[in-house]
This record gives C-alpha cells, structure tokens and sequence, in this order.
C-alpha cells in the first residue's frame, strides 16, 4: 500500500524555507504496512506523482497553522507559505476525483474544512491530553476516549463546513473528527502518529482508513 | 493526470423502494468505500421471492438509482443472492478487491460463498432505522391512528389530502354525489366552468316542493335547465353507475309544470331502478348554449388502464348528449405526457381544464362530462370516478413515456429530407402500397415483421419496380416499425411509382403533390394506386389530370408524365414479361428433397437457406407480377369508369379468374364429398397457415379442425368470361385512340394471366417460407423454445445463432434476445398508435379517420356475425350463412372459404388487396379495410351488409 503525505512547509534558523516530515509519520505508517510517498509543496509535479506511482490513499500531515488565518501561526512558521495550502488542496480535489481515501491530520484536518467553506476559530483546550466523545455508531467507538492535543485553531459547530459531517467532538464543543458523506475524506483533530493514551482507538480509525471501511460512518447523528 | 485503476470495487443490493434518506446514506457510504460503485437493483420478481412486492416497480426504482452522482453504474439483480452480479462484475475487474455492501439489519448473506472463494468481502453500513417500513407504519398510526375509525378512512385521508379546502357541503368525501362534485369544483377550478346549479335531495322535495319550485324559478329567470339525477350511489367511489340514472335536458323554468314533471321523472327513475334513498339529490343545471362540442373523457384507457386520455366527442351536432347516448361519436386518444400545444384547437382547453380536476383528484381515474361553448369555454357537466380495471397493472408510466419520446425521434429521423428521393416530407401510413396491416397485421411478432421485410420490404419490393421502368429508390426499406406497428413510408412508396424517365423537377412537384393530397384524404391511403398516384396510363387520365392543373403542373408537365405513363404502359402490357417469371417459379417447384437435418444450427441454416432462395428467386418475381395484375385492374377499372365497359363485366371477369384458391375450394369440395383423399388434399394445400409469416400460427396440416367437421358446401361455379364482339371492338378502338399499343383481347387476357400467375407466385414462395417456419421451430424446440418465444427473434439473430456450435452459447444468446424483446413488446402494447402519422403531435394525439371500406360484389346478405380471433377450435365447423370478421385477411386465411361463409369483413385490406380478388373471384360479399368502422361492427350480434349500396348496418 503506498500511502502520499504531504508535507510541512518551515523555516529553518537561516530562514531558508524546508519540506519537513515528522518521523513519527514514517514509522507508525510503515508499522501498518504502508510505504510512504513524500509530496513536495509544489503543485508543479503533482500530476506526474499520480501518474507514475500507484498511490492507494492521501495523507494531509499535520504541524503548522493555514495561511488563511496568519493571525494564529506560530513565529517559526511565519511567513506562513500558501504554497503548502494550494498543493494541499489540490490532493483534495485529486483525491474526490479519484475517490481515494484521504485522511486529515490536525492541520490537514483544518484544511478539509476549509477547503469545502469552513472556517476556524482558535482553540479553547491546551495542549494536552483530553477527552472525546465520539459519535459513531459502531460499538467499540460509541463512547468516550482520550487523545492528545496540539492545535492552536480549531473547529466548532458554527464553522464546521456545511457538506462535511462531525463524528467526534471534544468537550468543549470543539470538533475532533469530521468526513465527508459520499467522498472516502475525513480528518482527525489528533495526532494518532504520536501515541495518545488511547492507542486502540488510533489503530482502529487508521486500519479503517487503510481498508477504506469508514467506520466514522456511524450512521446519521440527526 | 493517468487513467484511475480500479482496484476496489463496491457493489450494493438494493431494492431501494419508496428511496428514502437511509438508502442514499447506504449508497454514498458505498460510493466513497470503492473506486468504483455499482449498484444491484433488485427485480421486482427478486424481491418477492423473500418479501413483499415493492411499491415501486424495478423501472421508477431504477430510474431514481441511475441519477444518483454517488452510484456509478446499475445492474439489474434478478434473483435474492447476488452471485451471479458479482460473478460478471469479477469477469470484469478480475484484479480488482470486491465488496458487498450491507445494511447492518443482515444476519446471513446468500453471496458470502462467492465471496469467500474470490477472496472479497462484506462491508456493513447502519441500518437506517428512522425510516424502516415498521417505523414508518408506526409513525403513521401515532400520528394519525386516532383520527381514523378504520383502514379505509385512513387511508382516503391521505389519498384526497388536496380536497379538504374542497369539502364544504358536508364532510365525506370528495365525489359524494355528482351534484356536490360539482359544487365543489365551482370554487377552486380556473379553466374549467361549471355551470349555476341547484341541488335538493328527494326527501326535501317531498316535504318542500313549493319552496324549491319558487327558487328554481328565481335562480334561473327565462332559463333552460337540465334537470339531472345524482344519486349517492351514481358516483360512490366503488361503483359507477354511469348513465344509469335520468336527465332531463332544455328544460323552461318559466313553465312550472314541466319542471315538476322533469324532477319527478328523475324521482321515478330512482324508484324504478331499485335506488331508493331519501338522501338521493336532483340537481338542477343551466343549460348550456353555443355548444361547439361536447363529449366525455377518461383520464385512462378503460380496460388495460394505459396512460391516455380518452375522449369521445361530437363536434358536429351542437347538442349536448350524443355522446354518452352513443350516437355521434369520434374518439381521440391523448397521451397523457402529451403538452397541451400539441393537442388541436378545441380539446386543448378541454385537457387544460381537464389536468386541473386531476390535480385536485390526485391518483384517481376519472371521468368527465364536458361542453365546450363557441367562446371556447370548458364547461364540466359531471366529474365521476372512474372505475379502473383492478385486475390489470398500472402500466409502468416511465416507460411509456420515453417510448413516445423515441418514437418522436424516429419519426424526425425518418423524415429528412433524401438526397436520392423526391419530397420535401414524408408521411407514415399502415395501409398503402404492400399494406403492411392487412399482410402481418397492425401487431405483428417481430419475425413476422422481420420476415416479411427480409423477402419483400427491404428491397425486393423496389428492385422489382426499377426492373419495369420505375424509378431508382434504392436504397429504400417501404416498411418500418413505430412501436410494434409497421408503417409505410410514404415518400418511399411513392417514388417507387414515379416513371423512371420523368425529369427531376416533375418527381419533386409529382411526389409532393401526392404526399399533399394522402393527407387531405387518408381514406384513400389503401387506393393510392387508384385513386392517388398515377402509375400507369389509363383511360381516366384526361379527366383526373385536372386536378393537376388545378394544382399548379403546366400544361408540358403534364403532356410530359403522360407520354412517361404511356411508353411505360405499353411496353408492361405484354404477354412475354408475365411469362418469364411465371417460367422462373414453375422451375422452381420442381426442387429437389433436401438431405436430413440433425442439429438446431442446422435447422436454421436450412431455413435461412430457404428464406435466400424466396428472396432471390420468388419475392422480385412476384412483386413484378403483382404489379402487372394491378396495372390491368387500373385499365379495366378505368373502362368501367369512363362508361365503356358495364359495371357487371368487370364483376364476371373478376369471377372467371381461376386461381389456386379457386382450386383449393374444388379440391375441398371433392375432399367433402369424398372425392379426393385428405392426404393429398394436405400434400398440396398443408404448407398455408392463417398468417403466411406467423411461426405461432400452425399450418393447414398440423391444425386438421380447420377441415374437420360436417359441411354442405355448394359446389363452386365457375362462369367463364366472354365479351360481346361490338364490346371488345369499341373497347379497342378507345384503346387505339389512346395510344395504347394493345387491344381489348389482349389486355383482358393480359390482365387474366398477371391475377393468376400474381396468385400462382405468392402460393409458391409461401411453401418455402413455411417450411422455413417449421425449420425455425423444430430449432426451437431442441432448445426447449416455444413457438411464442421464437416469435421475438429476426432473421439477423437466426444467422448469428445458426453459426454458433456451442449449444449452450446459443441458447444464452436466444433467452437473453427474447428477455428483451418480449420486455419491449409489453411496453408497445400499452402504445395507441394511428393509422396514419404525419407529423410527431399525431404519436402522442391519436384519433382515426373514417375509413371507407372495399365493397366486392353487388350482393346484399344479413347474417350473424363471428369474429374469427375469439374463436376455439370446437367452432370452427360450418360458416354457413355466418358473416364472418377477421382483422386482416392475408392469403393464409384462405382456408374460410371452404367452410362457405355468407360474408367477410375485415379491418384492413385495400382496394385491390387478397381477400378482394378472393372474395369477388368466389362470389363473397364483402366489405375489406373498414378501419374502426370494424370494433363497432364486432360489438353487434347480426350485421346487414348491402354491397351494392355500399352499407353495413349492426343489427
């Protein structure tokens, strides 16, 4: 299973700006069973990545803030490059023309939304550790979780994209897991690479991403 | 960006009924769990084999699934285990993981075999609970099921929802009583009038006769009323009672009396009729003046409940009850798809108004008493429920619907403009030329169709006429289908006709002048050779080519198509052309036996063989010959026409003519008298079957009630033919004078030997095509196919099949063709098609024209009628005295005149058609082609058919 990540767009102390991936990516990805693929920021080759390899499903990596909310980014990101955000949208779209399974993490998360009319707000939890409710219907994820925390943005109810659905919430009403109806998208506020306390839950929601089994499908929460 | 690999594919049963918000989620969840999503729609036949029948049927069910973006192909699932879908999907994407989705509601799937041995998998969505059939149910009974005292109440609650705005007299339900229908109705409708009323029930006018009387009279001041009767049960849903009941028109309310009387008529009307309820209402209507036509329409067809509306009218009389009285009466049937600016000037309004009651009734049947008025106001006298055939099925709508819009597009297509042809438009018809209905009738099986197109329509037909000095139309087929109708392409027909060494310019002027005048007079469109081309000279050519100056041909271009007529009359008029192809179908009959067939596939090649060999040595010749019998029908005719020839002649020729129908009835009656031996009767005559291209119909010798019983036949008599000389010379001398290169001996023997060798040619080729039929079934029944079933194949499919040894191969192939088929066919028979179509409003607005039958002999008989299709065998004895009905007469029907019948009438067949020569040649009266005329002769028990004075009186 070859898996495309895209990647964090940084400057480093010369501020020379790196395409940067998180080790972490690498290893509980590979653990699984998949290969991965690194995108470059650059929406130049994109197509030619498509064409040549046969990519089974997207990753939208995490770290960093959206250029659309600058306000928020952190110093060592600043500026913030737009370039991430263009090429990250643009597996977006690939992924909804080729319907294959895409999965947000944090950041990337906040990308889908926004790139189907959300917005963000900024975060009300610290870093940390919190509770979550989820609300898909399958028995074992019907109940409450932890998992861990690093966003300075955030989801709510108001911003939440209108086509996209939520299948998890923290408890301040923050949304942690969002999909979409009929395409294989969906986001996770959390890091499952980087070992939250409920582990279990990180495998099952990754092994359904792999299988395309969209457990976060739960059934309608009207 | 490279071609996406399918490398997950999801398949989705699913019976998708009444398609709610739960099936849509299933779906999209299936959609976004593949590459690639196909969706199984089960059968209606699937998903009674483990449920109830759906509400929707598999087309409204599939037509929604089809539209949805997160499905991206549908298959139909015939049967409750998907194996066989997922077996073709697997032949398709073999690389590619399968999964089935299922709703978590599924214990035990039937696939998971499959599945397990190709190594895919179930993947399981919620299951919609909200809106499961038990929950849906349940809702409606919480939120309604105190309401209601009982099922039925419920659910008129839900069917007339629109109507409780309505319901403002008392508070049953919407068609209590016609009278409070139409007072209903008065307030809501904008299209259509009601006229100013008055209702009292029989109880109030008992006890209150005074009081009614006083507002009567005030209400309609120096007014004629109808006085109607509205009884409770006239108009009860149940039952319709329809002019069971009394009306009483142009009443004067200015006299008192006569009021008094009309209502108690109407009272009186209710006792008689055993109806007897106080709650019983007279209702008291204007009368409505300037009528310009009046009628009544069903929103269905009455017995097989197809989506048209029906309406018989009289828009000649100005009065406004002829119709439901049954005197003058002319129907339409509009598609109920059909846009209201299609539908002519007055029954336009009449539709507007109509849709609106419907809108207000939804999903109810109705009938409706109309007027419209010369200001062109709709006025509705009566709204009814109609009672709808129970025990036939809604036709599926949807398919009806696109049926008629292909139709239509077919109809465009055809009607281009050809290069090759003359013409500027082209009409459709059913009987001109090779009068397709009379031949295979206006419902063939699609091998009938095929056959008859294979030998004659496709091209022998015209190949035969350029061989005589016709026109060139190749290439050009003469028949086509319009749903399971043929149709002759007029324009197509007509060139076929033209004189091959006219100049262009004349064919165009010629064709469409034709075309023009067809239209004017569709009576005429089974005499077009008579009556509306010119095809060969006659004598009446002097007097008729008026028309054509009259229509705007000079002089010259008339002097020209007359020289043309003429050359090409003279050099058909001879002995030597009918002699060389009678030589070719005499050779012909000697053929040798052919070898032993052992396989199906050989069968078919055989037949095929046959069907070759008819085309190639017997359509063309026969069709040449056909053509010849009637240029020397057309001379005579025109003898008689033109006052030369008596009338009586013409009928003693006709009758003299010996043809091998002729024969067969001296056979027969030898064979009745013991005289000949069945045996050899049926070695020569065994091969005709009612219907020559009807592999359903058996043969003279597989159906031996044909021939069975006891019967008195009269000997047939001959009477031979002879002229007067002063006759034959004034006859030959008008013939010199015009320029016509034969005398009068020669042209009757001419015209003797063209019927005899027409009649000799066809009862040869038919041997062929039969034994082809019987080829073709014997095929069938190695494959176990019935009769029925091979009925739906063509000739194309027959070589395809004939060349495929693998047995099983060709039987897939054959179910799989005669599944479609037989699918399609059932949609064209909920079709109404006209007779004629010449434009694309005339597919979706069907109305008729009053066809003028084909009279033959000068005889009157009275006699009880049989109608030939609704026989059984056990009838079929003696004709005696019988005046028999049959929709098309082809040759194979031949065998009714053996069992002496007084008389035939028959729906379709032209002027010079088989059962004409037949029927004048033994004698018969007849009345051939009579259209319409013919369902309302069948209604009648006894008909008198004068066809000297050309009538036919039921009763």
């Amino acid at each position: 299973m070859l898996i495309a990540i895209s990647l964090r767009l940084e400057e480093n102390q010369q501020e020379r700006a790196q395409d940067i991936l998180e080790h972490n990516y690498v290893c509980y990805f590979e653990k699984l069973g998949a290969t991965m693929l690194l995108i470059p920021n650059s929406t130049e080759s994109i197509a030619t990545y498509f064409s040549q390899f046969p990519i089974d499903a997207i990753i939208l990596s995490g770290g960093g803030n959206i250029s659309l909310f600058p306000s928020t980014a952190r110093k060592a990101e600043r500026p913030v490059y737009s370039k991430r955000d263009a090429l990250e949208r643009k597996l977006v779209e690939i992924a909804a023309e080729r319907r294959l399974p895409l999965l947000g993490i944090c950041r990337g998360m906040q990308l889908i939304n926004i790139h189907f009319g959300g917005g963000l707000v900024p975060s009300r939890h610290p870093i940390g550790d919190h509770q979550i409710r989820i609300l898909a219907r399958k028995e074992e994820l019907g109940r409450k979780a932890m998992v861990n925390s690093f966003h300075d943005c955030a989801i709510i109810k108001e911003t939440q994209a209108v086509e996209l659905k939520p299948f998890a919430f923290a408890e301040d009403g923050g949304i942690e897991g969002l999909y979409h109806p009929h395409l294989p998208i969906s986001g996770v506020q959390w890091h499952p690479e980087r070992m939250s306390s409920d582990d279990a839950l990180n495998k099952t929601l990754v092994t359904a991403f792999l299988k395309r089994e969209l457990f976060w499908r739960g059934g309608d929460t009207r | 960006m490279g071609e996406k690999v399918i490398k997950r594919v999801a398949y989705s049963p699913v019976v998708a009924d009444l398609f709610h918000y739960g099936h849509l989620q299933s779906l999209q969840f299936a959609y976004a769990a593949a590459d690639y999503h196909i969706c199984g729609i089960l059968s209606d036949e699937a998903v009674q084999s483990f449920r109830r029948k759906p509400i929707a049927n598999l087309q409204e069910r599939k037509a929604v699934v089809s539209n949805l973006t997160c499905v991206d192909e549908v298959m139909i699932q015939t049967a409750f285990d998907p194996s066989d879908n997922l077996k073709k999907i697997r032949e398709r994407f073999p690389q590619a993981e399968l999964i089935v989705i299922r709703g978590s509601n599924w214990k035990k799937v039937p696939e998971l075999p499959y599945l397990k041995q190709i190594g895919g998998r179930i993947l399981q969505h919620p299951y919609y609970e909200e809106l499961s059939d038990f929950k849906v149910v349940n809702k409606i009974f919480e939120h309604y099921g105190k309401m209601f005292r009982d099922f039925e109440t419920l659910s008129k609650f839900f069917k007339i929802n629109d109507l409780t705005s309505l319901k403002e007299t008392n508070g049953t339900t919407a068609l209590s009583t016609k009278a409070e229908t139409l007072q209903s109705l008065q307030a809501v409708l904008q299209h259509g009038k009601i006229e100013k009323s008055f209702i009292f029930t029989v109880a109030e006018w008992a006890t209150k006769e005074e009081e009614i009387m006083g507002r009567i009279q005030k209400l309609f001041p120096e007014e004629l009323v109808v006085v109607r009767s509205s009884a409770v049960q006239e108009d009860s849903l149940k039952s319709s009672l329809a002019g069971f009941f009394h009306s009483e028109l142009n009443v004067a309310t200015k006299n008192g009396a006569s009021i008094r009387e009309a209502v108690n008529k109407v009272i009186r009307t209710y006792a008689e009729k055993k109806s007897y309820d106080a709650k019983n209402q007279v209702l008291i209507q204007r009368q409505t003046r300037d009528v310009q036509c009046s009628g009544v329409v069903f929103t269905r067809q009455l017995e097989t409940n197809n989506p048209y509306y029906v309406i018989n009218y009289d828009d000649l009389s100005g009065l406004t009850n002829t119709v439901t009285k049954g005197m003058e009466n002319r129907v339409v049937y509009i598609s109920r798809f059909c846009e209201e600016k299609d539908v002519p000037s007055p029954l336009r309004g009449v539709i507007t108004a109509v849709r609106e009651v419907e809108s207000l009734l939804p999903t109810m049947g109705l009938d409706i008493e109309f007027s419209v008025n010369k200001q062109d106001e709709v006025i509705i006298f009566q709204v009814r429920p109609l009672s709808v055939n129970v025990k036939v099925d809604i036709p599926p709508n949807i398919e009806i619907k696109e049926k008629l819009e292909e139709l239509k597009r077919q109809f465009d297509a055809f009607s281009q403009k050809k290069e090759h042809l003359s013409g500027t438009k082209t009409i459709f018809a059913d009987m001109p030329d090779w009068n397709p209905a009379e031949i295979i009738g206006d419902n063939p099986h699609y091998l009938d169709y095929s056959l008859y197109d294979y030998l004659i329509t496709d091209s022998a037909w015209h190949q035969a006429r350029t061989s005589q000095g016709y026109y060139n139309v190749s290439p050009a087929k003469l028949v086509f289908l319009f749903g399971n109708k043929p149709y002759v392409d007029v324009r197509h027909s007509f060139n076929s006709f033209l004189p091959a060494s006219l100049p262009e310019g004349l064919r165009e002027k010629l064709i469409n002048f034709y075309i023009d005048k067809l239209q004017k007079n569709l009576h005429l469109q089974d005499k077009v050779e008579f009556e509306v081309l010119y095809t060969c000279y006659d004598l009446t050519f002097y007097p008729r080519s008026k028309e054509l100056l009259a229509a705007g041909f000079t002089a010259e271009e008339v002097c020209c198509l007359k020289k043309s007529l003429l050359q090409l009359t003279n050099s058909l008029v001879s002995d030597s052309s009918i002699r060389d192809d009678l030589a070719f179908i005499q050779e012909k009959k000697k053929g040798g036996n052919a070898p032993p067939i052992r396989t199906p596939q050989a069968c078919l090649r055989r037949a095929i063989q046959l069907l070759d060999n008819c085309r190639s040595s017997g359509t063309v010749q026969f069709s040449r010959l056909a053509r010849l019998a009637f240029v020397g029908k057309i001379l005579i005719k025109s003898l008689v026409a033109e006052g030369i020839l008596e009338e009586r002649y013409y009928h003693q020729f006709m009758n003299s003519i010996v043809t091998v129908v002729s024969k067969m009835n001296e056979d027969f009656y030898s064979l009745s008298r013991g005289g000949m031996a069945k045996k050899k009767f049926l070695e020569k005559y065994g091969h005709l079957r009612p219907g020559t291209y009807d592999i359903t119909a058996l043969r003279y010798d597989q159906n031996e009630n044909l021939f069975g019983g006891q019967v008195q036949l009269q000997e047939p008599t001959k009477i031979a033919f002879s002229l007067p000389q002063h006759i034959q010379e004034n006859i030959s001398a008008t013939l010199q004078e015009q320029e016509l290169a034969f005398d009068s001996n020669t042209l009757f023997t001419f015209t003797r030997a063209a019927l005899e060798a027409r009649e000799l040619s066809k009862f040869e080729f038919t041997r062929e095509l039969s034994d082809a039929l019987e080829l073709i079934a014997q095929a069938g029944r190695v494959w176990g196919l019935s009769r029925e079933s091979l009925s739906h194949l063509d000739v194309d499919n027959l070589k395809v099949i004939a060349d495929i040894e693998d047995d099983k191969k060709a039987e897939s192939i054959l179910t799989n063709i005669i599944e479609h088929r037989s699918k399609e066919r059932r949609i064209n028979d909920s079709l109404l098609l006209p007779p004629v179509i010449m434009s694309k409003k005339d597919i979706e607005v069907v109305s008729s024209y009053r066809a003028k039958p084909n009279f033959t002999t000068q005889k009157s008989v009275e006699g009880e009628i049989i109608a030939l299709s609704g026989l059984n065998k056990e009838e079929l004895s003696d004709f005696t005295g019988k005046i028999i009905l049959l929709e098309n007469g082809d040759p194979g029907h031949d065998w009714i005149f053996t069992k002496n019948p007084a008389g035939l009438i028959t729906k379709y067949g032209g002027v010079a058609s088989h059962m004409v020569i037949r029927c004048a040649e033994l004698g018969v009266p007849a009345a051939i082609g009579c259209g319409d005329l013919f369902d309302e002769i069948k209604k009648a028990r006894k008909v008198l058919l004068n066809c000297k004075e050309q009538k036919i009186i039921p009763c």
